[in-house]
């Protein structure tokens, strides 16, 4: 690796195991395969999962003095695929990111004979195109047609979670403590104490 | 562009804040150095972010060092000593707004044609100098000005369609930002998907507007909008939300793959708190500072 595992992790070498570890997780949750489903960009996200990945090992094998370290559980992101479909080609084309001829072959696909994968197709094409409206109508469309297959799923659930959170945060912090957080954290802290043998608050 | 892309004050840190300033400041100036005092007038944020961005994904960075505002000399700012980013910024801007009078011209309404009517000398005079300067610019943004004209005229009613000129025009431009060829597509996917965020979120903004004047507005037309039918209105502008959260999603997922080099705080304040807080001045037209409750 020609780059140093700490600043990969954008951390100093002199940061704690803990500090390690949630660098890490943030940087995974980040580059996180599912963040980047229909994304033309999948392949470079993929890239830097494995830098983190490698990273990550790198340095927990320095700490343990030249032990082997596991991997940290990594899912194939293309996992949800099992052969045997009639647009295999279509799906190639697609992850090639060879959109435009993945998009003729599916239009010459006569109205009838348009099936649930077809607009789940569709719609991969449409989203790594940035059509991101569209997109979401066949992705409808498609779980809406065989409502029980996972793939069709996870992909609408993953347009949803942007339309719903923008993938931004929240403004830090300024939504403060509400009374309900006050109370539920008392009881909380009274279910420990009792759990302890002690009381916190003696009516309950 | 329209001034949306933009910092949210509240969250930022004081020296980032001081560097913004300082590129805001840059840009101003050098817009005066190429085009002449009046087109500093054209100054926005869109343009700084831009500026910024480019920074950010070169070698070397903008070289700050002390000085002072030109219209007020009392106040100190930061000044970049190099200015390849803030160059190419101007040079857009003067092309960009004289494209855009051009558009207000022929849709405005009367007041607002004669105001254009009156800028426009100038501005084609900027635009002629900022197109020799960026002939391939121009071309894109000329290309890109006719195709959306000719889908409104149409009435197109597909919303990624009616997104797709100005969308396509910052994927290029964006590309060229970086000089690493490895970054082109993440460009690109940014672009594209920020070009179409500030499409939309000036089509919520203007929707009221373009519905009481008979105009064409894509959410208006994707939903079948009339004037006057509140409810119907409001649960558009929630649609449009959506559609907005869709683009800076993507946008975000984007730029996380960035090699970025500098001003990583400054390009977060703005992609996830600064257009987020845009993004809910145009839907509810409420300001968007929020009250701090501890």
């Amino acid at each position: 690796m020609s780059k140093n595992p700490y600043e990969i992790l954008g951390i100093s070498p002199s940061a704690t195991d803990d500090e390690v570890k949630i660098a890490y997780r943030n940087l995974a949750r980040k580059y996180h395969p599912d963040n980047y489903q229909n994304n033309p960009l999948s392949g470079l996200a993929e890239e830097k999962m494995q830098e983190i990945n490698e990273a990550y090992d790198a340095i927990v094998r320095m700490r343990k003095g030249g032990q082997a370290a596991g991997n940290a559980g990594r899912t194939n992101p293309q996992g949800g695929y099992a052969g045997g479909s009639r647009y295999h080609d279509i799906r190639q084309m697609i992850y090639a990111n060879r959109l435009a001829d993945a998009e003729t072959l599916l239009d010459g696909t006569p109205g009838h004979a348009r099936d649930g994968e077809w607009f789940f197709l569709k719609g991969s094409v449409l989203y790594k195109k940035g059509w991101l409206e569209d997109a979401y109508t066949h992705f409808q469309t498609a779980c809406r047609m065989e409502p029980g297959n996972l793939e069709f799923r996870q992909a609408l659930n993953q347009v949803m979670a942007g339309r719903t959170t923008g993938g931004y945060r929240t403004t830090g912090g300024s939504q403060g403590c509400s009374g309900c957080d006050v109370c539920s954290g008392l009881l909380c802290a009274d279910c420990c104490c009792e759990c302890m043998g002690g009381d916190l608050i003696r009516c309950c | 562009m329209f001034g949306y892309v933009r910092l949210y004050k509240p969250e930022i840190k004081m020296g980032e804040y001081e560097q913004y300033q300082g590129i805001y400041c840059t840009l101003c100036r050098r817009l005066g150095k190429r085009y002449g005092p009046l087109a500093r007038l054209t100054l926005s944020y869109d343009m700084t972010f831009l500026a910024l961005l480019h920074m950010a994904l070169q070698p070397d960075g903008p070289d700050f060092c002390p000085g002072r505002c030109s219209f007020n000399p009392t106040k100190r700012c930061l000044r970049c000593q190099n200015t390849v980013a803030t160059d190419l910024a101007a040079d857009l801007q003067c092309l960009l707004a004289y494209h855009k009078l051009r558009d207000t011209l022929q849709d405005e309404g009367f007041s607002k044609r004669i105001a254009a009517g009156l800028c426009l000398p100038l501005a084609a005079l900027h635009h002629r100098r900022a197109a020799r300067r960026r002939p391939d610019a121009e071309q894109r943004i000329a290309a890109a000005m006719a195709r959306q004209q000719a889908l409104e005229a149409a009435g197109t009613d597909s919303l990624d369609r009616a997104a797709e000129p100005f969308a396509m025009l910052l994927q290029d431009l964006a590309a060229d930002l970086s000089p690493d060829k490895k970054q082109r597509p993440i460009l690109q996917r940014f672009g594209y998907c920020l070009g179409r965020w500030i499409y939309f979120i000036d089509a919520v903004d203007d929707l009221a507007q373009d519905l009481a004047k008979g105009r064409y507005n894509p959410y208006a037309t994707a939903q079948g909008l009339a004037s006057g039918d509140e409810a119907a209105i409001r649960k558009t502008k929630t649609y449009a939300g959506e559609t907005l959260n869709a683009c800076l999603a993507e946008c975000i997922a984007a730029y996380n793959l960035l090699d970025i080099r500098r001003f990583d705080g400054i390009l977060r304040n703005i992609l996830e708190l600064g257009m987020p807080a845009a993004q809910r001045r145009a839907i509810t037209g409420e300001e968007h500072y929020e009250q701090k409750s501890v």
